[in-house]
């Protein structure tokens, strides 16, 4: 999911930009551009973020096709990108293309949520309430082990 | 203001039964007392947040920035270590403890809160190596039934604590 919008970028992607005049006895850390490179999103919940820019190599190896495939940790990549996205959002509004991926990716998110929701119970107790019968105290809670899978 | 999900933010996956690592796990939520918890992840994520003020220097209202990082990250890595401790713990199941005592005891509320991450470590440890080690790992199960309790109650903690950051977070100097 690499991109390349035409944004004027002085720096690598591993690199980001500082203000010209900053005042002084003041740190500051590098602003990350716009227009960074993304992992898809099971990488980026591997990774613990969407940037490969912002993974930083003093990490522990994680490897993406180790989780567990099914619904709960497809669900937990989507929410994930939302939530990387959104906090990049919050410091690059006028980034088109990012808030274009996160319209997308919201939408996925939101269809995804409702699919877990048919199959395994409410997520929030608001949900419970268009079901017939009152399911939100029904197991498993996030913190209920299931072989191989987490809170499945 | 916050919404409890039925959910966890990264998988979890402990695959044996370790009281130790559950130990050493609850250890970083940062302090002995529950509110030292939620002090001590707001400190941090303010001291965080303002190293990396040219992230937010720019924005109208850096106050907010702040305060909204500040109340979601302690959330999200509380939910993931409990569920870690609770996994971890999970195996007491297979020390001959009645399945009924346990639903028993998740009913029982009558736990203070003060003191109570320390007190469980510290009798683990000096107890660990007796006979009473089965008893003590039943404490720390039945604490970590009272912590997830603790945690599905969260969000409107965290909504109270808000604003008091606010008073607090208007008198952060920016550049």
């Amino acid at each position: 999911m690499n991109s390349d919008n035409g944004n004027f970028r002085p720096c690598g992607d591993a690199c980001g930009t500082m203000p010209s005049c900053a005042p002084l006895s003041v740190p500051y850390v590098p602003f990350q551009q716009e227009g960074s490179q993304k992992y898809d999103q099971t990488n980026a919940l591997a990774n613990g973020t969407l940037f490969p820019g912002l993974n930083l190599p003093f990490h522990l190896k994680v490897d993406a096709g180790s989780f567990p495939d099914n619904q709960s940790t497809q669900l937990q990549a989507l929410l994930f990108v939302v939530t990387e996205l959104g906090m990049y959002l919050d410091t690059h509004k006028d980034d088109a293309e990012a808030f274009q991926l996160f319209r997308q990716y919201a939408q996925l998110a939101k269809e995804g949520k409702r699919r877990y929701e048919e199959m395994h119970g409410p997520l929030t107790q608001l949900s419970a309430g268009q079901d017939a019968a009152y399911r939100w105290l029904d197991d498993p809670w996030p913190w209920d082990f299931h072989q191989e899978g987490g809170a499945d | 203001m916050f919404v409890y999900e039925k959910k966890l933010q990264y998988p979890v996956r402990i695959k044996n039964c370790n009281p130790k690592l559950a130990a050493v796990i609850i250890s970083q939520y940062g302090g002995p007392y529950f509110v030292n918890l939620l002090l001590n992840s707001c400190n941090k994520s303010i001291i965080s947040c303002k190293k990396h003020r040219s992230t937010v220097y720019s924005r109208k209202n850096p106050a907010q920035e702040i305060l909204r990082r500040v109340n979601f990250m302690p959330l999200y890595h509380c939910n993931i270590n409990a569920c870690k401790v609770y996994s971890a713990l999970r195996c007491i199941n297979e020390y001959n403890i009645h399945n009924s005592f346990i639903q028993e005891n998740r009913a029982c509320k009558a736990v203070s809160l003060s003191g109570f991450f320390v007190r469980i470590s510290k009798k683990y440890n000096s107890h660990r190596n007796t006979q009473r080690k089965n008893a003590i790992t039943v404490r720390l199960y039945d604490n970590c039934l009272f912590l997830e309790e603790i945690l599905y109650k969260m969000p409107s903690l965290q909504e109270a604590f808000l604003c008091a950051m606010v008073e607090m977070c208007s008198c952060i100097p920016f550049a």
